[in-house]
C-alpha cells in the first residue's frame, strides 16, 4: 500500500467503495457525465430497514490498495461498475470479455459488479440480464440511479450476510487470522493452535466485523465490536490491528458525534456527491438512531453512552492509534492517513494545537520515495489542513512548497500555471492582497521581505507562463507596494526589468482578470514620483473673469441670519478642502500646479503626464518631465483647455512611468494637500490684446485694486504739453468682442492735477464692435498733463541767486492764463525761480486704464474681463515764471503785470497770451 | 550547517522590527537563499506561537509580558540548546523592553539602533554560540 488518499476522513469508514470505470473506448466527457450521476447516488436506504448505506465512488484505484482490504474494509473494492461503449453487435463479445477481465483485477474482493453498455440496440439488449444495463445513448439512461440503487441493495445483501456469518461467534470453528499484504510470510510455520495465536485471530476478526458492522449501518454494534477487538489484541500485543482497532472506534464515534461530516469536502470531484451526504446525513441519522431499538441494532441504547467516546478520547485513541502504527514502517500510509483524519476531527473540535502536532508528525513520516506529483498533492494538502485549523501562515508556507514543486527544476516539463495559481493561493497567508489601495492605508502589514520574494516569484512564474500582461502588472504591484523596503540596487534592478517587459507589452489600467475568475486591479504608481500636492492655478489677471454685479447679496441670501454661526464655520471648514473662489474660462489654457518628488536613486523619467478631470469636457495637454535622482519638491505645471462649462473636478493625474500607464485618483492619495480640487468653468470669453503707440515702460504699477496690470506704457511730456495715445485693440480670442468699457484712474494723487488728465471718444471706438476675432480697433486717447510745479518754491528759491524778490504776492496757486496748445507749443502757468540746470525736478503721473471688455457666451452670462494698462508719464517744467510783479498801468483799473518767465526746457518755444505777440524763448532763456 | 541561530523579533503585524543571525565562528555569511529560507519559517512558525500564547505555560513569564505588547520574539535553530536560548530570550527581552521605553522609539517599526545590535550580538555570542 503506497498510495495514501488525503482526502480521507473519518467518516469514510462507513463508506461501500465502488470502483467505476470506463472500458474500451468511452469518451472521458461522456464518461464523467455518466459518473457524476452514479455518484449522486452516495447514499440509500435500504429497503425494510432504518438503516442507511454510505458509497464513495472512485474512478481510480490501486489494486495494491485494495490488498489491505482485510485490515480496513472500507479500503476494500466490494463494487465496480463498468461503462462501455458497443456499437454493434459483434462487438459485444469482446466487450464481455473486457468487463470480465476488469471484474478480476479486483476480483478477490468483489461483492457485485455491472456493466453499463452504451450504443448497442438490438437483440442482446433485449435479453434481461443483472448484471448488464443497456442504454441505447449517454442522452437516454433515465433509469441509471434506479440500477444503482438496485446495485447497492443486492451489495448490501451479500454485506449484510458477510457481517452476520462473521458476527455469529461460532466458537467450534477455527478463525481465519487476517492479515495485511507485508505481514503474510511473518506467519509462516508460527503455531496455529497456541492461545496466543487464537486470541489474535479472534481480536482480528472482531475488529473486522466491527468494519463490516459500521459500513452497514450499525454504529452501535461496531462500537461494541470494536471495544472487544481492542481488549482482545492489546492482551495479545498485536500493534498494528490494536491501532486500526482504536482507530475504527474513533472513526465510529466521530461518526456518531459528527453526523455532519469532518471532511468538510473538498475534492472538486467529490464535492457534489459530499455535501449531499452530509445534508441527508443531517436528515436521516437521528431517526435512524432513535429507530435503533425496534430495528435490527440490538445493541442500540444500552451501550451508547458507555462505548462511543467522548471527543476528548476520541483524540486520545487517534493518538495511540498513530502511535501503534509508527511502529511499523510499512504502515506509513495508514499512519498518515490517520493523522489526516484527526486533524479533520480536531479542527472540527477547534482544537488547532493539538491538530498541529498531528500534522507536525504526519509532516515527518516518511513514504517510499515519492513522485514530483505525489508531493505536490501532499504538500497542497497539508496547507489545506493547516488553513483549516486556522494556521493561515503555516498553510501559506506549505502552499508555497508546493507551487515551488511545480516548477521543481527535476520536473522535465515544469507546470508554471499550477504553480502561479499556487502561489496566488498564498498570499492571504502572508497578508498580501493584489490590489494596491489596501496599502495606501495604514501601516505595512506583514513581512515585507517574505511578500517581497513571493511577488518575485509571481513575477517569474506569470513570465514562464508567457503572460507578459500578467507579468508587468505584477512587477509594477511591487514596486509600487514594496517601494519603501527596496534597497537602492534592488529599485534598479526592478525598475530595469519592468521596462524590459513593457517594452512588450506596456502596463496598463484595466483590470486583468484570470482564468479562475480573480481580477487583479491595476496598479497606478502613485509613488513614482510622489505627489505632494496639487494646486490649481488661477488664470493670469488679464484673463481673469469677473462677474458683472447684478443680483446683489445673491452670497448673501443663502446664509443665516446671523452674523456668526459655528455651523456655517463648521461646514464651511470642511468644504475648504474642495472650494475655489476662481474660475476657470471655456477654452482657455488653465494650470495646476503639483509638487512632485522622486523617490527613486536616479533618475526618473516620466512621460505624458497629463490631468484626469470629470464634470467637464477637458482636453488634457500632456508634458513629460525628467526628475533627476532623489529630488527635493520640483513643480510641475499640467495644463489642459475645457472645452464646455460647468463644474470641473480634478481627481488626478496620469503618467506613463517606465512604460506603466497609470491613472492617479487624488482620492487615494495619502497625505496630498490640495487647495481644492471643484472649479467653475464658464462660458468662453474674448480676449483682448493692446499694443499701443508708445514704448513700453520698465515701470511696474502697484495699483491698489490689486489687479495686475499687463502692459505698462510710459512717455515723457512737458507740463503742458497733450499727446495722443494711440491703443490698438486687438481680439485674439475665439470670440467676438461685443462690449468694452474704459475707466481711468490716476495713481499718485499727491500732484495736483488740472483738467482731464486722460480723455477719450469711445464712441468712435464702439462703432467698430462687435470686434470679430482676430481684428482690431483702435482706441485713440489724449494725454494732457498740467501740473503745478510750485511746489518746488523753496527748492527753488534757496539756490536763486539773483537776490530779487518777488515784488507781488508770491502765487503759488497756478495761473491758467495760457495753455492753447500747438503743435510745437508749449503754454505754461507756474511761476517761480528756478536755476538752469535743475531740471531733475520731474514729476511723475501714473494711470491705469481699465478696460472691461465681454462677449460671446461669456457675456450672456454676466461675466467681463478686465485689461489694465498702466500709463507713466514723466513731466518735466517747461515754462516757469520766476517773478511777478505789477507796474501801474495807465488807466488806474489796470495795472501791467510783468511775468519773468523762464524757459527750463531744451527747446525753443513760443509763448502766445491772449492779446499779445508772440514771444519766443530759447533754451534756457529768461525773459521778460 | 550546524550551530546557527536566526532570531528575529516579530511586530503587531507580522512585520519584522529586528532580524539577525549567528553563526558559529568560521562561517561566513549565509547564502542569501538561505536567508529567504529562515524567513519564510519563521513567518510559518507565528501561527503556533499565537496559538501557544495563549495555550502554554512554556517561557510563562517571558511570553505572559509579551503578550501585552504583543511582540513575537522568534527563534530558528538548528542545534538544541534549550537554556541558551531560553537565557538569550530573557536577556533579551529585557533588552527589548529598555529600547521601548525610550520615547524617541515608536513601537512596532523597525529597531536601527547600533547599541541595540551590538549588545543583541554580545548575548548571542554569550549564550547560543559558546
Amino acid at each position: 500500500m503506497s498510495v495514501p488518499d488525503y482526502m480521507q476522513c473519518a467518516e469514510d469508514h462507513q463508506t461501500l467503495l465502488v470502483v467505476v470505470q470506463p472500458v474500451g473506448i468511452v469518451p472521458e466527457e461522456s464518461f464523467f457525465r455518466i459518473y457524476k450521476r452514479i455518484s449522486a447516488v452516495s447514499q440509500v436506504n435500504v429497503r425494510d430497514s432504518q438503516r442507511v448505506l454510505y458509497i464513495r465512488y472512485r474512478h481510480h484505484y490501486p489494486p495494491e490498495n485494495n490488498e489491505w482490504g482485510d485490515f480496513q474494509t472500507h479500503r476494500k473494492v466490494v463494487g465496480l461498475i463498468t461503462i462501455t461503449e458497443c456499437s454493434s453487435a459483434k462487438e459485444w463479445p469482446q466487450t464481455f470479455e473486457k468487463f470480465h477481465l476488469q471484474k478480476e483485477m479486483y476480483g478477490s474482493t468483489l461483492y457485485d459488479s455491472r456493466l453499463f453498455v452504451f450504443g448497442l440496440q438490438g437483440e442482446i439488449a433485449e435479453q434481461p440480464r443483472t448484471d448488464v444495463a443497456f442504454y441505447p445513448s449517454y442522452d437516454e439512461c433515465e433509469n441509471v440511479e434506479k440500477r444503482i440503487e438496485d446495485f447497492i441493495e443486492s451489495l448490501f445483501i451479500v454485506l449484510e450476510s458477510k457481517r452476520l456469518d462473521r458476527a455469529t461467534d461460532k466458537s467450534g470453528d477455527k478463525i481465519p487470522l487476517l492479515c495485511v499484504p507485508f505481514e503474510k510470510k511473518d506467519f509462516v510455520g508460527l503455531d496455529t493452535d497456541s492461545r496466543h495465536y487464537k486470541k489474535r485471530c479472534q481480536g482480528r476478526m472482531r475488529k473486522h466485523v466491527g468494519d463490516l458492522c459500521l459500513q452497514a449501518g450499525m454504529l452501535q454494534d461496531s462500537l461494541v465490536h470494536y471495544h472487544m477487538a481492542v481488549e482482545l489484541l492489546r492482551s495479545v500485543n498485536d500493534f498494528l490491528w490494536l491501532g486500526a482497532a482504536l482507530e475504527g472506534l474513533c472513526s465510529a464515534s466521530v461518526i456518531y458525534h459528527y453526523p455532519g461530516g469532518t471532511g468538510g469536502r473538498v475534492g472538486s470531484r467529490r464535492a457534489q456527491g459530499g455535501s449531499l451526504s452530509a445534508e441527508a446525513g443531517n436528515r436521516h441519522r437521528p431517526g435512524a438512531l432513535t429507530s435503533n431499538g425496534i430495528n435490527a441494532d440490538t445493541s442500540a441504547e444500552i451501550g451508547r453512552a458507555k462505548n462511543c467516546l467522548s471527543p476528548e478520547d476520541i483524540i486520545e485513541k487517534y493518538k495511540e492509534a498513530i502511535s501503534y502504527y509508527g511502529k511499523y514502517k510499512n504502515a506509513g500510509v495508514i499512519e498518515l492517513e490517520a493523522c489526516v483524519k484527526a486533524v479533520r476531527v480536531l479542527a472540527m473540535q477547534k482544537r488547532s494545537m493539538e491538530a498541529s502536532e498531528f500534522l507536525q508528525n504526519a509532516v515527518y513520516i516518511n513514504l517510499r520515495q515519492l513522485s514530483e506529483e505525489e508531493k505536490i498533492q501532499r504538500y497542497s494538502i497539508l496547507s489545506e489542513l493547516y488553513e483549516r485549523i486556522g494556521f493561515h501562515r503555516k498553510s501559506a508556507f506549505f502552499k508555497r512548497i508546493a507551487a515551488m514543486q511545480c516548477a521543481a527544476p527535476s520536473i522535465p516539463e515544469p507546470g508554471w500555471r499550477a504553480c502561479y495559481k499556487l502561489l496566488l493561493e498564498t498570499l492571504p497567508g502572508y497578508s498580501l492582497s493584489l490590489d494596491p489601495q489596501d496599502f495606501s492605508k495604514g501601516t505595512h502589514r506583514g513581512w515585507a521581505a517574505v511578500q517581497m520574494r513571493l511577488l518575485h516569484e509571481l513575477v517569474y512564474a506569470s513570465r514562464r507562463m508567457g503572460n507578459p500582461a500578467l507579468c508587468v502588472r505584477h512587477l509594477s504591484f511591487l514596486l509600487q507596494t514594496m517601494l519603501d523596503f527596496l534597497s537602492d540596487q534592488e529599485k534598479k534592478d526592478v525598475t530595469q526589468s519592468l521596462e524590459s517587459y513593457t517594452a512588450k507589452c506596456p502596463g496598463t489600467m484595466e483590470v486583468i482578470t484570470l482564468p479562475d475568475g480573480l481580477k487583479l486591479p491595476p496598479v497606478p504608481f502613485t509613488k513614482l514620483p510622489i505627489v505632494k500636492s496639487v494646486k490649481l492655478l488661477n488664470l493670469p489677471a488679464s484673463l481673469r473673469p469677473h462677474k458683472m454685479k447684478s443680483l446683489l447679496g445673491q452670497n448673501v441670501s443663502t446664509k443665516s441670519p446671523f452674523i456668526y454661526s459655528p455651523i456655517i464655520a463648521h461646514s464651511r471648514g470642511e468644504e475648504r478642502n474642495k472650494k475655489i473662489d476662481f474660475q476657470w474660462v471655456q477654452g482657455d489654457v488653465c494650470e495646476v500646479q503639483l509638487m512632485v518628488y522622486n523617490p527613486m536613486p536616479f533618475e526618473l523619467r516620466v512621460e505624458n503626464m497629463g490631468l484626469l478631470t470629470t464634470g467637464v469636457e477637458f482636453e488634457s495637454l500632456p508634458a513629460a518631465l525628467s526628475l533627476p535622482a532623489e529630488s527635493g519638491l520640483y513643480p510641475v505645471t499640467l495644463v489642459g483647455v475645457p472645452q464646455t462649462t460647468g463644474q470641473i473636478t480634478v481627481n488626478g493625474y496620469h503618467t506613463s512611468v517606465f512604460g506603466v500607464f497609470s491613472d492617479c485618483l487624488l482620492d487615494n492619495l495619502p497625505g496630498v494637500k490640495t487647495n481644492g480640487c471643484n472649479v467653475e468653468v464658464i462660458p468662453a470669453l474674448p480676449r483682448l490684446q493692446i499694443s499701443t503707440s508708445l514704448p513700453r515702460s520698465a515701470h511696474t504699477l502697484q495699483p491698489s485694486s490689486g489687479d495686475e496690470i499687463s502692459t505698462n506704457v510710459s512717455v515723457q511730456l512737458y507740463n503742458g504739453e497733450t499727446q495722443q495715445l494711440i491703443i490698438k485693440l486687438e481680439n485674439i480670442g475665439t470670440e467676438p468682442l461685443e462690449k468694452l468699457e474704459v475707466t481711468a484712474k490716476t495713481v499718485n494723487t499727491k500732484e495736483k492735477l488740472y483738467g482731464d488728465f486722460l480723455s477719450w471718444n469711445l464712441e468712435d471706438t464702439l462703432c467698430q464692435f462687435p470686434l470679430k476675432p482676430g481684428k482690431i480697433a483702435t482706441f485713440i486717447v489724449n494725454i494732457k498733463v498740467k501740473l503745478d510745479f510750485s511746489c518746488q518754491e523753496n527748492l527753488l528759491q534757496d539756490l536763486s541767486d539773483d537776490g530779487i524778490s518777488v515784488s507781488g504776492l508770491p502765487l503759488s496757486s497756478p495761473f491758467r492764463q495760457v495753455v492753447k496748445p500747438r503743435v510745437e507749443t508749449k503754454p505754461l502757468n507756474p511761476q517761480e525761480s528756478s536755476k538752469v540746470g535743475d531740471f531733475s525736478h520731474v514729476k511723475t503721473l501714473e494711470a491705469i486704464l481699465n478696460f472691461k471688455y465681454s462677449g460671446g457666451p461669456g457675456h450672456a452670462e454676466g461675466y467681463y474681463r478686465s485689461l489694465a494698462l498702466g500709463l507713466h508719464v514723466e513731466v518735466e517744467p517747461s515754462v516757469f515764471f520766476t517773478r511777478i510783479s505789477t507796474l501801474p498801468a495807465t488807466s488806474t483799473r489796470q495795472c501791467h503785470l510783468l511775468l519773468d518767465v523762464f524757459n527750463s526746457t531744451e527747446h525753443e518755444l513760443t509763448i502766445s497770451a491772449r492779446n499779445n505777440e508772440d514771444l519766443i524763448l530759447h533754451a534756457g532763456e529768461c525773459q521778460r | 550547517m550546524s550551530g546557527s541561530f536566526y532570531f528575529v523579533i516579530v511586530g503587531h503585524h507580522d512585520n519584522p522590527i529586528f532580524e539577525m543571525e549567528f553563526l558559529p565562528p568560521g562561517k561566513v555569511e549565509s547564502k542569501d537563499d538561505h536567508r529567504h529560507l529562515n524567513q519564510f519559517i519563521a513567518h510559518a512558525a507565528l501561527d503556533l506561537v499565537d496559538e501557544n500564547m495563549w495555550l502554554s505555560n512554556l517561557f510563562c513569564d517571558v511570553l505572559f509580558s509579551l503578550i501585552t505588547v504583543h511582540m513575537r520574539f522568534i527563534m530558528l535553530h538548528d542545534v538544541r540548546q534549550e537554556d541558551g536560548i531560553k537565557n538569550f530570550f530573557t536577556d533579551v527581552y529585557e533588552l527589548y523592553i529598555k529600547f521601548a521605553m525610550n520615547p524617541f522609539y515608536e513601537l512596532n517599526t523597525p529597531i536601527r539602533s547600533t547599541a541595540f545590535e551590538r549588545k543583541v550580538q554580545f548575548l548571542g555570542k554569550k549564550h547560543l554560540l559558546s
